[in-house]
C-alpha cells in the first residue's frame, strides 16, 4: 500500500466527468478536489455510444456516454501529466472478463496511481452486470487485488436488488473501500421525435433527484460494512456533503454537479467547515455514519 | 442549480426551409421558440440528428424566430443532417461557449471553407455597431466559398469583401495567409477574426504576432456534451474546455495552447497530429 498521498476523506471528482485529460484533471485538482478519480479506462481504445450521449429529466442528468477512452497505453501521458502536480490520483478501471480487468489493472500499476477504483457497474454498457451479484463482484475485485499492491476501491450499483450483499462480497474481497453509487438506469423519450433521446436508448440518471437513493445506500452498507465508504450520487451543496457524512461517507465524490462550475468542490469545503465551526465539531471523522445510531 | 438550462434546454424543432449555399453546404433554418436567449456570434449548439449522432454546430444565421446552421456533409452524421428537408425534425441544445468579443475598431473576418459559418452572424453585428469591416472568404476552390452573393450585396460604406482560393479559381490566388499579407499592404485592421482549418488559423495567429494586433480564432475539436462534463474537448496543457471557455480564443490564450495547430485528439481521446 502506498496509501501515504491518498486517505480517503474530503470531496473528490468521480469518475467519468472531465476525467479524460491530464490537463483538465489537474485544473479540477488545482480548483480544490482532493483526489481526482478518473474517467474508466479499459484494455483498448474505445469510442463509446453514438451521440445524443447526454439527455435530462425531472431535474437529473441522464448520460450514456458508453466508456469512451483511449485505453490503458493511450492514457499513460494523461496520468503522468496529473501524477507531476502532486493531486492524488485514483485510476478507474473495467474490463468485460476477470483476465481483462487484471491485464488493465496490472498495466496500470506502472502508470503509480494512489488507488484502483473497479467500475464494476457502468449502466449503459455491457460490464453493467457485475455488481449485480455478489459472486461475481468477489471474483473480480479479488483478482485485482491479488496483482495490485495499492488501495483497491469497489464502485457498486443502485440496480443491483441487493446493494448490502454485493458490498459485503468486495469486502471479503479484499477492497479497501466500497464507492456507492453508480448511477441509476434510466431513460428519456422525446415526445415530438417519438423515441429515446440517448443514442444508447438506456442511461445512467445522476444528479440532485438520486441524492437520497444514494443517502440511503450508504446509510444501510454503513452498519453492515467494516471499511470505509466512499458516497456518490447527486451531492451538489455543502449541506448534501455533511448528509451523506452522517449516513456513513468518510470521503464524497461529486460529479454531475461540475456542470455548474468546477469550483463546486471549494464552495463544498468552505460550507463544511463553516458547519463543523458552528457546530463546535473538530474534524469530520466525528460526524461519519452518527445519523446510524439512533 | 438548473440542469436543464446548464445543459442547453433541450428542444425539437423542425426544418422551416433550407438554402444551397454553394454546391456542398446546405444552411437548414429552424423556427426557436426561446430564440430570444441571448446569442453572441461565436457561439454554437449541439445538433441531434435523430438515430445518428449528435453533433456541434455553429449558428449561421441569427433572425429569431428564424435561426440556421450551415451543414457540410463530410460524414454520416453531416450528410444525413444536411440532407433534411423542410417540415422534418432534429433536437438541439444550446447556445454554448463564449463566443467573439466585439470589441474592436478595424476588423479583418477570415473564413477558412465550412469556417466562414460561425462568422457570419459575426459580420452583420459588427457592421451593425458601425465597426469597418473587411470579409476575406477564403476556400480550395470557387464552388466552395461561402455566402460571396449575400456579402458582395452588402458592399458599401465600412463594408468590402475579398475571396481566396487555392486553385485561383475566384479571388486571390493562393492560400488565405498569403491573401492577407497582400490586403494589409493597403490597409490596417487592428483585429482579426477567424474560423477554418487549423493549420490556416495557426499561420494567421504567427501573422497577428508579427503585426502585434489581436486575434481571434473559432477553434474545432471532438465533443460529445457541448456543457463542461465529459472533457473530451480539452486543452494542453491549460484544461480549457472548448465547448466552455472556447471556442473562440484570443491570441494571449493561443500562446499558452501548446497543441494549437499541432494536434488534437479523436473520439476516444488518442492524439492525432494535424
Amino acid at each position: 500500500m502506498t496509501g501515504d498521498r491518498l486517505k480517503i476523506q474530503g470531496y473528490w471528482l468521480a469518475s467519468g466527468i472531465l476525467g479524460v485529460t491530464g490537463a483538465i484533471m489537474k485544473r479540477v485538482g488545482v480548483s480544490g478536489a482532493d483526489a481526482i478519480v478518473t474517467k474508466s479506462i479499459g484494455p483498448a481504445p474505445r469510442r463509446g455510444n453514438p451521440g445524443p450521449i447526454l439527455a435530462t429529466s425531472h431535474g437529473g442528468l441522464l448520460n450514456a456516454v458508453g466508456l469512451t477512452n483511449p485505453g490503458i497505453e493511450g492514457f499513460r501521458d494523461e496520468i503522468s501529466t496529473l501524477r507531476n502536480s502532486r493531486i492524488p490520483v485514483v485510476l478507474s478501471i473495467f474490463g468485460s472478463t476477470i483476465d481483462e480487468i487484471t491485464e488493465v489493472a496490472m498495466k496500470g500499476l506502472e502508470l503509480k496511481p494512489d488507488a484502483f477504483e473497479l467500475n464494476l457497474s457502468c449502466p449503459h454498457a455491457k460490464i453493467g452486470q457485475i455488481a449485480h451479484d455478489p459472486d461475481l463482484t468477489f471474483r473480480y475485485v479479488k483478482s485485482v487485488k491479488d496483482v495490485v499492491d495499492r488501495p483497491v476501491f469497489a464502485k457498486i450499483t443502485p440496480n443491483a436488488s441487493d446493494v448490502v450483499s454485493v458490498a459485503a462480497a468486495a469486502e471479503r474481497a479484499g477492497a479497501d473501500a466500497v464507492v456507492a453509487i453508480n448511477t441509476v438506469r434510466g431513460m428519456k423519450i422525446d415526445i415530438y421525435q417519438k423515441r429515446p433521446v440517448l443514442g444508447n436508448k438506456v442511461g445512467g440518471f445522476s444528479g440532485p433527484p438520486i441524492f437520497p437513493i444514494a443517502v440511503r445506500c450508504v446509510y444501510d452498507l454503513y452498519r453492515e460494512l467494516s471499511i470505509p465508504i466512499i458516497g456518490v450520487g447527486g451531492v451538489t451543496s455543502w449541506e448534501d456533503a455533511i448528509e451523506m457524512h452522517l449516513a456513513g461517507a468518510s470521503a464524497i465524490q461529486v460529479g454531475t454537479a461540475v456542470l455548474n462550475g468546477i469550483d463546486v468542490f471549494h464552495h463544498i469545503k468552505q460550507g463544511v467547515a463553516k458547519y463543523l465551526h458552528d457546530e463546535g465539531i473538530s474534524k469530520i471523522s466525528e460526524i461519519v455514519g452518527a445519523a446510524t445510531r439512533s | 442549480m438548473d440542469i436543464e438550462k446548464l445543459m442547453g434546454t433541450p428542444t425539437t424543432v423542425q426544418v422551416y426551409r433550407t438554402i444551397n449555399e454553394n454546391r456542398k453546404a446546405r444552411t437548414l433554418v429552424f423556427e426557436l421558440p426561446e430564440a430570444n436567449h441571448p446569442f453572441k456570434p461565436g457561439q454554437f449548439r449541439m445538433s441531434w440528428i435523430p438515430g445518428i449522432d449528435e453533433i456541434p454546430m455553429s449558428i449561421s444565421l441569427w433572425n429569431p424566430p428564424e435561426v440556421g446552421v450551415t451543414v457540410l456533409p463530410i460524414g454520416e452524421a453531416t450528410s444525413v443532417f444536411s440532407a433534411l428537408s423542410t417540415g422534418q425534425r432534429f433536437g438541439v441544445r444550446g447556445p454554448f461557449g463564449s463566443g467573439f468579443s466585439l470589441e474592436c475598431e478595424r476588423a479583418l473576418i477570415i473564413g477558412g471553407g465550412i469556417g466562414m459559418a460561425p462568422l457570419r452572424p459575426l459580420v452583420y453585428q459588427l457592421h451593425e455597431n458601425g465597426i469597418d469591416v473587411t470579409a476575406l472568404v477564403a476556400a480550395k476552390t470557387k464552388n466552395e466559398l461561402l455566402y460571396v452573393d449575400e456579402l458582395e450585396r452588402l458592399v458599401g460604406d465600412g463594408f468590402d469583401v475579398q475571396l481566396a482560393t487555392d486553385d485561383g479559381s475566384a479571388g486571390f490566388k493562393g492560400i488565405a495567409t498569403d491573401a492577407v499579407r497582400e490586403i494589409f499592404q493597403n490597409a490596417h485592421y487592428d483585429t482579426i477574426y477567424t474560423c477554418g482549418p487549423e493549420p490556416m488559423m495557426a499561420k494567421l495567429h504567427l501573422f497577428a504576432k508579427e503585426m502585434g494586433i489581436t486575434i481571434q480564432a473559432s477553434l474545432e475539436r471532438f465533443m460529445k456534451c457541448g456543457c463542461g462534463i465529459c472533457g473530451t474537448c480539452a486543452l494542453d496543457p491549460t484544461g480549457d474546455l472548448v465547448c466552455v471557455e472556447g471556442p473562440v480564443f484570443t491570441g494571449n490564450r493561443l500562446n499558452a495552447i501548446e497543441e494549437f495547430g499541432k494536434y488534437h485528439r479523436d473520439s476516444t481521446g488518442v492524439k492525432i497530429r494535424l
